[in-house]
């Protein structure tokens, strides 16, 4: 009887998949890992898995079951543009298009990435004063309207952060799509201080009260490293006058300034940091200098009274296996705060590296300059991805015409039409060091090639080009200058009205005045040096690419033209038309 | 194991409970071991447990690595209660350990059966809804299909591919990063 009872049993069953019913199978494609190409393997399977990992409720226990988002890879602050890297390889790398911002996003410039958390892109739009908070998982875009205290005139909104606001107990967050969020835009006035906050609850649609701190705020000049979410603050690295940390406390709305230890009080191009999280919602700095980081706690004692202790010291070269591992090119480029690695470039490629147990692995030299937010989020991709491909299709349909356009010839018209459409995006490869090289060393790569190469990354050039334009036009109508390019240039215009005034200095033989010019700027030199050389260390961007013809050229002209011109914001450099004249460099 | 328990006191038999498999085999065992099938457990609550346990879709052969499975995480279960009120925390922290790590090897090994009985396992978890056990045979079979192509996964599980050409391109097209 039982013979016959199982072999029926196993007759009703087709082939060798014996599930009763769909209820098995769920159970068991539920706990199919979260690699990016898990799900969409699994649909093309046959129809039945298909419907079961494009159903929205099985989607929803997927994540529920898995808790954790993986950490998909970075994305990039292209000139405020998130690019997407991915930090997998085959088949779970999923490529830059994937998750790219709608072009009509794009067009008009201006943008500032600001940060990634829970799922959630935040980029803000300083010509329109608006934020945008971009899920890229389902293409989802929310436009929130920047306070309008932050006029970007006294005012600018100089970094941000964006945060589930679901804090139900079964939250998974990296399942927050349609999760309340919280927006908080960080602010300066243009002289530097005082810095503001704002909050902002999409439950309830509106902005909190402008925050500001004016007593102990020392001058700030740029905040470009994305926010730390520690206990319920949020914490930025600053630096200005001094180097320190700002703290925005959820709970109680309010900011606050935090000392660094006394020895990193002052900028050195030596060394970069991070903040991390300690026991107790407590904080920890790292500080890399070489190949040596240093962790640093943050202690508060029972009277109240706060220290930094180093806790350990790290011999990064030594871990890594890398000796020495180059000097200054190693920077700490950022933190995943849910997976705790740190994000290290050296000269061997950007290490992730996982503080506690120093595990690390090496992700490759190429696509990670500039700014990185880690993107963690669950690829579900027949569910939600699906949208943002479309969307990406649309976009790359675009560029390709642009590109196309561009390449058919040198003639200054065509070039013009493709400058013209600032909004065309960078195609994938664009972030490789070597298509930076073709940028930078164009004088040796002329006609349609260099031309059509140049086209697609006229936001790389904008700047340059628009300091060009300046020349030509005696443009000096400049507004809205961020603070971190006012102050370098602020000392270029210093240097240059002592040259007009040596210049204008009469009875003096030219060979006086080169002497004068030339005392002059080695009292400048060194300040311009280390004005830029944070620059170039803050965004990531190698020293050699100060050798690039339009870096000098902007410096020069910046030198010529002193206080006649005022700094571009991005705003205007994004905004700004190439034309064939200005490519000559 | 069938017979396990019939000779002990009446105290002992009290908390017996008998299942009754498909080919009419009986396993004697404990209460803790039989309520971790949630299935079992309702059948105590509602007391019709007098007479055995008629298991009809669970063959003797499965039921045998069923109870098995049972027996060695209720076990554990027992002594990680026992064992947190008479050690102080290193030394409960020690041993929760050791049996975490004589569970995971037990569990390993208990997985090492063909395909045909890791499916007939899934089966009977399900119906006896043994949360441990289904979580740890769904989870060997969604293993097998990690890093597989759909192809490889169709042929390990012998699935006739009943998507149309279209939805197939549509598919690739979209993800078709994981593919290529």
């Amino acid at each position: 009887m039982a013979r016959r009872r199982r072999s029926r049993r196993r007759g009703a069953l087709p082939a060798t998949f014996p599930l009763d019913g769909e209820d098995i199978l769920r159970e068991i494609l539920v706990r199919l890992p979260t690699e990016p190409s898990s799900l969409p393997r699994a649909s093309l399977v046959c129809k039945q898995w298909l419907r079961i990992v494009s159903d929205p409720a099985f989607l929803r226990r997927y994540r529920a079951h898995h808790e954790e988002p993986l950490l998909l890879g970075v994305f990039v602050d292209n000139w405020g543009y998130p690019l997407f890297r991915s930090i997998h390889t085959y088949p779970n790398a999923i490529p830059q298009e994937r998750f790219l911002l709608p072009i009509d996003e794009w067009t008009g410039g201006g943008w500032v990435l600001l940060g990634c958390r829970h799922g959630r892109v935040l980029v803000f739009n300083q010509s329109r004063n608006e934020a945008i908070v971009w899920d890229p998982a389902t293409g989802d875009r929310r436009y929130v309207a920047a306070p309008p205290e932050f006029d970007e005139k006294d005012k600018y909104v100089i970094n941000g952060a964006v945060l589930c606001a679901n804090t139900d107990e079964d939250h998974v967050h990296g399942d927050c799509h349609s999760s309340p969020f919280q927006v908080v835009l960080i602010g300066i006035h243009s002289n530097y201080r005082p810095v503001f906050a704002s909050f902002y609850s999409s439950e309830a649609g509106v902005w909190g009260d402008i925050i500001s701190i004016e007593i102990d705020c020392p001058p700030m000049y740029s905040m470009d490293m994305p926010s730390n979410l520690i206990g319920n603050s949020l914490y930025w690295l600053f630096d200005g006058e001094v180097e320190g940390i700002l703290k925005f406390d959820l709970t109680t709305q309010s900011l606050a300034v935090i000392e660094m230890p006394s020895q990193f009080e002052y900028y050195s191009s030596r060394r970069s940091f991070q903040i991390l999280p300690a026991e107790d919602d407590g904080i920890r700095l790292a500080s890399l200098s070489c190949q040596i980081m240093e962790i640093w706690e943050r202690k508060i004692s029972s009277d109240g009274d706060v220290d930094w202790v180093m806790q350990k010291e790290i011999e990064l070269g030594v871990i890594l296996g890398l000796g020495h591992m180059g000097g200054m090119e190693n920077l700490i480029k950022a933190y995943d705060e849910e997976l705790q690695f740190i994000l290290l470039r050296t000269i061997e490629g950007v290490f992730m590296i996982h503080l506690e147990s120093m595990q690390f692995k090496n992700l490759g030299k190429d696509g990670f300059d500039g700014i990185i937010h880690t993107y963690s989020a669950f690829c579900t991709a027949v569910g939600d991805l699906a949208i943002g491909e479309r969307r990406g299709d649309v976009i790359l349909a675009r560029n390709d015409s642009v590109s196309a356009d561009a390449s058919m010839g040198a003639g200054a018209e065509r070039d013009r039409s493709a400058a013209a459409s600032f909004g065309t995006l960078p195609e994938e490869g664009m972030l490789d060091d070597e298509n930076m090289e073709n940028v930078s060393n164009h004088n040796q790569r002329t006609g349609a090639g260099f031309k059509s190469s140049y086209s697609k990354r006229t936001k790389k050039g904008g700047g340059v080009t628009w300091l060009k334009k300046g020349k030509h036009n005696n443009a000096t109508a400049f507004i809205g200058v961020r603070p971190k390019i006012r102050k370098f240039m602020r000392i270029s215009l210093n240097t240059e009205q002592r040259k007009n005034m040596a210049r204008n200095c009469r009875g003096k033989t030219k060979a006086n005045l080169r002497n004068k010019v030339r005392l002059y700027d080695k009292e400048a030199t060194s300040e311009i040096v280390k004005a830029w050389a944070k620059w170039f260390r803050r965004n990531g961007i190698p020293g050699t690419k100060a050798n690039c013809p339009y870096f000098r050229r902007a410096i020069e002209l910046t030198q010529q033209l002193g206080a006649r011109a005022l700094v571009p914001t991005g705003a205007i450099i994004d905004g700004g038309k190439l034309d064939a004249s200005d490519e000559e460099g | 194991m069938a017979s396990a328990g019939s000779g002990d006191e009446k105290a002992a038999a009290a908390a017996m409970i008998t299942l009754i498999s498909s080919d009419n085999e009986k396993f004697e065992v404990t209460e803790a071991t039989a309520t971790l099938s949630q299935t079992i457990r309702h059948m105590i609550e509602d007391g019709c447990t007098d007479g055995g346990v008629p298991l009809p879709n669970v063959t003797s052969k499965i039921l045998a690595r069923v109870i098995e499975y049972c027996k060695k995480h209720a076990t554990a279960a027992a002594g990680e209660e026992g064992s947190s009120s008479s050690f102080s925390d290193a030394a409960f922290l020690e041993v929760d350990r050791a049996f975490l790590e004589e569970l995971e090897e037990f569990d390993d090994a208990f997985l090492e059966v063909d395909r045909a009985t890791l499916f007939d396992l899934i089966l009977a978890a399900n119906y006896l809804d043994i949360k441990g056990l289904l979580n740890l045979t769904c989870q060997k079979v969604a293993d097998s299909v990690k890093g597989k192509t759909p192809e490889q996964i169709r042929e390990m599980y012998n699935i006739v591919n009943d998507l149309t050409p279209e939805e197939e391109a549509e598919i690739r097209r979209e993800t078709q990063w994981a593919f290529e």
